[in-house]
């Protein structure tokens, strides 16, 4: 599923029916190229879901077990989202220094949380596991071996 | 290996793998005995920012791209060097190499620096050497007002005020950078053949 | 001078003054190509 379409998805409390929240972004670990925790708004309580928290993510809806699994960001996902913020409109530099494009949009596994692609704004595709670092500035991406 | 314009380096962000601009480049330093370039010092990033106090040694480059000069993380910058800390380093001062003149060994002036060109290993582990300077042309090279790329011996001597270059250069003046990595090693061949 | 006069001096005062600080720290960040007196040390790589 890509970022653009599963932002804005409801969250819902399976144990009552209730929308819990919206999901406003996402929060990623670099080294593992997943999505750690969900950015969620309007709910009564906190503002991030951890991901081991969900129980499915589906292509309407992401589904919780309990609304208690909406809690405050801690110290380690500040610093994940602190500077990062928004990795969508980001501009991708490789480790060589060359910048790429800026992201278009981003596609995950919904099963694992897993990145798979980014898409750029007019350039090709750049695979997930390439992805070095997230930061202010840039999203950092390993450069591909020079050709001949 | 890639041959840049120091003009294209300064005020090129220095970014972390992590994506954080730490600085940007101010000037690029290099030694006179070898051209060898030993590192650059650092200016902030923002409307406000001004020069900074550290400094980033050639070794703490992990690559220098066409967008971006990566570093590793902040650890690799330095304190300045105390080489560094009197000659001002603002363009213009004494020890900027921009706006100075380019000398034979029989005293003729072939024109003042315009801009230099560097040699860069592209990982950026390896080297990164100065081995020519553009020059605005005086009468001395013979097209007089042009810019003209002058290939650099391996060893030169250099200070502020005066670039000496072996009159045999006059003989391997290039007139765009395609070309001149070419020229560069060219010239430098010929004076490796002509040492007694 | 009456009281609005005295705020557009101010306003105009301080925008010339960011004006200013915005052209002196552009230029304090413009480098050049400098001469550092000794070699570097070639071998050594983090």
């Amino acid at each position: 599923m890509m970022f653009s379409a599963a932002k804005g998805h409801k969250v819902v409390d399976t144990s009552s029916a209730d929308t819990v929240g919206t999901v406003s972004g996402f929060l990623v670990e670099p080294s593992t190229h997943s999505i750690v925790a969900l950015r969620v708004k309007k709910t009564e309580t906190g503002e991030v879901i951890r991901w081991r928290d969900i129980t499915a993510f589906g292509s309407e809806a992401v589904t919780v077990p309990r609304a208690g699994v909406v809690t405050d960001t801690d110290a380690e996902l500040e610093a994940l989202g602190d500077r990062a913020r928004e990795l969508v409109k980001k501009r991708v530099l490789t480790s060589s220094g060359d910048e790429l494009g800026t992201v278009k949009d981003i596609d995950f596994d919904t099963e694992t949380g897993a990145l798979t692609t980014f898409l750029l704004d007019g350039a090709p595709d750049v695979s997930a596991d390439r992805l070095i670092g997230v930061g202010s500035y840039a999203v950092v991406v390993r450069a591909e071996p020079h050709g001949s | 290996m890639r041959l840049m314009r120091t003009s294209e380096i300064t005020q090129r962000a220095v970014v972390t793998m992590a994506g954080e601009d730490i600085a940007q480049i101010k000037d690029v330093v290099y030694a006179a005995d070898g051209g060898s370039v030993s590192g650059f010092t650092l200016a902030g990033r923002g409307l406000f920012a001004g020069p900074l106090k550290e400094f980033l040694p050639w070794a703490g480059v992990s690559a220098l791209g066409a967008d971006a000069v990566m570093v590793r993380d902040e650890s690799v910058l330095a304190s300045a060097p105390s080489i560094l800390e009197g000659s001002g380093g603002s363009a213009g001062s004494a020890g900027d190499v921009l706006g100075s003149q380019v000398l034979t060994e029989e005293g003729i002036g072939l024109g003042t620096v315009h801009d230099v060109v560097v040699s860069v290993d592209v990982t950026g582990g390896e080297y990164c050497d100065v081995v020519g300077y553009e020059v605005e042309a005086s009468e001395g090279l013979g097209t007089q007002g042009q810019m003209v790329l002058i290939p650099l011996p391996d060893t030169m001597a250099a200070s502020g005020e005066h670039l000496m270059v072996p009159s045999s250069v006059k003989d391997f003046v290039g007139h765009d950078l395609a070309g001149f990595g070419a020229a560069v090693d060219r010239f430098r061949a010929h004076l490796e053949d002509s040492r007694p | 001078m009456d009281w609005w006069g005295w705020l557009i001096l101010v306003v105009v005062l301080l925008v010339v003054l960011v004006a200013a600080v915005l052209v002196i720290q552009a230029r304090r960040r413009r480098g050049g190509v400098i001469i550092g007196s000794k070699s570097p040390d070639r071998g050594e790589r983090r």
